[in-house]
């Protein structure tokens, strides 16, 4: 609703006032207050940092400070056919699509099974121990479960303890790059599964129960229940899911291979994010063109946002905007 | 869910689905379960047999190293300042500007939305963000672990669906008394919006005690680092901790070292602030997410 629209609503209703715009805020004016400090973080380290872009169109003098930097040549799209021929900056191009892609098959199904099974669960002290199990690992932070999972499947951790038990040899699951995706992918699903359901349990337990209670006299099954009324209701929450898991192709989980991944595993787990923070803080390389990197990256975001969004708006009738 | 009540027998389906819960429960508790038995685990014992799965020895040993080394201390402290002040300032700005965001009737609301949404979608990105916080002279500044993420736009959502939903006539009540909105949302509103309260606070409180990306690139000075920048350290590179003066305790106290134990020690003490608190909240955070999410 725009202003102008809020505006001529009140006149209908009263006419004899007559506001103008500058006596509502006015009258509004503790909202402006309240929203202003707020506002402030995000102009410092949201907008400011946005509009620190333009370096990936520069060549970077440290004397001269962002602004007064010089534009690159080939019209400041210099980092940008620079990146094209890098071979690590493919390689991790490719390592973010393809693990994003395969999180989305594998990972992005498992909260809404689960999310189903928890909520044909009987009985409900079982229902809530579950359901507390499974969300809990979410608070933990990837230093925490990195921590946690070396242990377990590292030299001296628990697995490799039952394979030289039974006779076999040691699998070295952390710095064997062949399996290391999985290794990411089962740790996130370990951590985040259960997370992930709370947002179908809840459009569940929005649905009307009548709805139920009507089905079930005219003979309805348990699967006919679940199929006919409970997945209608959560097939929109699941397309505005995946429109953002779309929007995030070019993140691929930064802080949990950042702390996973080690060089025996690059060529599988170094992904855009990780090649920028090497560069920029380890090799200390270019500022300006790990600028160029991560606005590449934006953009692309950008563009599966907004094809997801067309997308999902076309088969399940609702997008996130 | 009652309704199933209705179909009241026990069918072979809802044995199948119980027991395949109580096996994923288990699967997922047991990494946990491992975590505590190392740390209080004796290293000879550990060594003399085939799989240690069993707590068949006990040892408090890592736990007095680790509590008595000076970085990891003062790194819980730095932690709990970060967290408390954190959330508190968090909590403020968040509830005062999703307040005003539930109110589509302010002129320009629809801007103010518009201004927090797109950070949840497009950002500078690392560099120039770096560049930001070093222009602002928040480098080794315990506030640069506080201030950068202190509003976030995905809370705010949800509580601003949350106010929305509030029945408007409790403050229109107040309205005619003559109380300004600043009262109402603090005297009024506030104290009836218990569940989202409870759940934001505990999500921004354990996204602070959980922060050490910040850390890693903003702060040197190594009595500022939080627990999980020492974590980190003591995870991917050992030899790092064994440098510090742990390294001397253990030197002195002519033991074998046992890495592990010391690690998933430090990994128990930095997780038991979250387990603590989680249990009395989560009934509070699902009812505040269905609050928040059910909307749209």
């Amino acid at each position: 609703m725009n202003s102008a629209a809020v505006t001529g609503k009140m006149m209908n209703k009263a006419p004899k006032k007559n506001k103008s715009l500058w006596d509502k805020i006015l009258k509004y004016k503790y909202f402006y207050l309240m929203f202003l400090p707020a506002f402030l973080l995000y102009l410092l380290f949201t907008y400011v940092p946005m509009y620190g872009i333009q370096l990936a169109f520069k060549d970077l003098n440290f004397a001269k400070g962002i602004m007064g930097s010089p534009w690159t040549s080939m019209h400041g799209m210099k980092h940008f056919y620079d990146l094209l021929s890098n071979s690590e900056f493919i390689k991790a191009f490719r390592n973010t699509l393809v693990i994003s892609l395969q999180r989305i098959i594998i990972e992005f199904p498992i909260p809404i099974i689960l999310a189903l099974l928890i909520n044909e669960i009987r009985k409900s002290r079982l229902k809530r121990i579950v359901q507390t199990v499974f969300t809990f690992p979410h608070f933990l932070s990837w230093v925490v479960v990195t921590g946690i999972f070396f242990n377990l499947l590292g030299d001296s951790g628990v697995l490799n303890e039952t394979i030289v038990a039974l006779g076999g040899e040691k699998i070295h699951l952390l710095t064997q790059a062949s399996t290391f995706r999985t290794l990411l992918y089962g740790t996130d699903i370990w951590k985040e599964a259960g997370w992930g359901t709370i947002i179908y349990l809840a459009a569940i337990s929005g649905i009307n129960t009548e709805l139920y209670e009507a089905a079930i006299v005219d003979g309805a099954k348990r699967f006919q229940l679940t199929r006919y009324i409970t997945w209608p209701a959560i097939v929109s929450v699941i397309g505005v899911m995946l429109v953002i898991s779309l929007s995030n192709i070019m993140n691929a989980g930064f802080d949990q291979i950042f702390n996973m991944y080690n060089p025996a595993v690059y060529d599988k787990a170094d992904i855009i994010d990780t090649f920028i923070y090497r560069r920029t803080f380890i090799t200390g390389l270019d500022f300006a063109s790990s600028t160029a990197i991560g606005l590449f990256k934006s953009v692309i975001n950008f563009i599966m946002l907004y094809a997801g969004n067309v997308i999902v708006r076309k088969t399940t009738g609702k997008g996130i905007y | 869910m009652h309704i199933s009540m209705k179909h009241n027998k026990t069918t072979g389906f809802d044995a199948f689905n119980s027991i395949l819960m109580i096996v994923l429960a288990i699967i997922a508790i047991f990494p946990l379960y491992y975590v505590v038995l190392i740390s209080f685990a004796d290293y000879s014992s550990v060594q003399k047999q085939l799989i240690y799965i069993l707590p068949t020895s006990f040892n408090t040993e890592a736990y007095k190293l680790v509590f008595n080394e000076k970085l990891f201390f003062n790194a819980f402290l730095v932690s709990v300042f970060i967290t408390v002040v954190g959330t508190v300032v968090s909590m403020t700005f968040s509830t005062a500007a999703s307040y005003a965001l539930s109110k589509k009737f302010v002129p320009g609301q629809k801007l103010m939305f518009t201004l927090i949404l797109i950070p949840m979608f497009f950002s500078g990105g690392l560099i120039p963000y770096y560049l930001t916080i070093k222009n602002l002279g928040l480098i080794d500044k315990i506030w640069v672990l506080i201030l950068p993420g202190a509003v976030n736009s995905f809370y705010l959502i949800l509580m601003k669906n949350f106010f929305e939903d509030l029945p408007a006539s409790i403050e229109e009540s107040a309205k005619i008394d003559g109380a300004n909105d600043l009262y109402i949302l603090y005297r009024i509103v506030l104290p009836t919006s218990a569940p989202v309260i409870a759940t934001i606070s505990l999500f921004y409180a354990v996204d602070r005690w959980n922060e050490y990306y910040g850390a890693l690139l903003f702060i040197s000075n190594r009595n500022l680092y939080p627990l999980q920048l020492v974590l980190r350290e003591a995870v991917l590179d050992f030899s790092q901790i064994m440098a510090s003066t742990i390294g001397a305790q253990i030197a002195q106290s002519n033991r074998a070292t046992y890495t592990q134990g010391l690690q998933m020690a430090i990994i128990v003490i930095s997780t038991i602030p979250i387990f603590c608190v989680y249990p009395f909240l989560q009934k509070h955070f699902t009812k505040g997410i269905m609050f928040g999410a059910i909307k749209e």
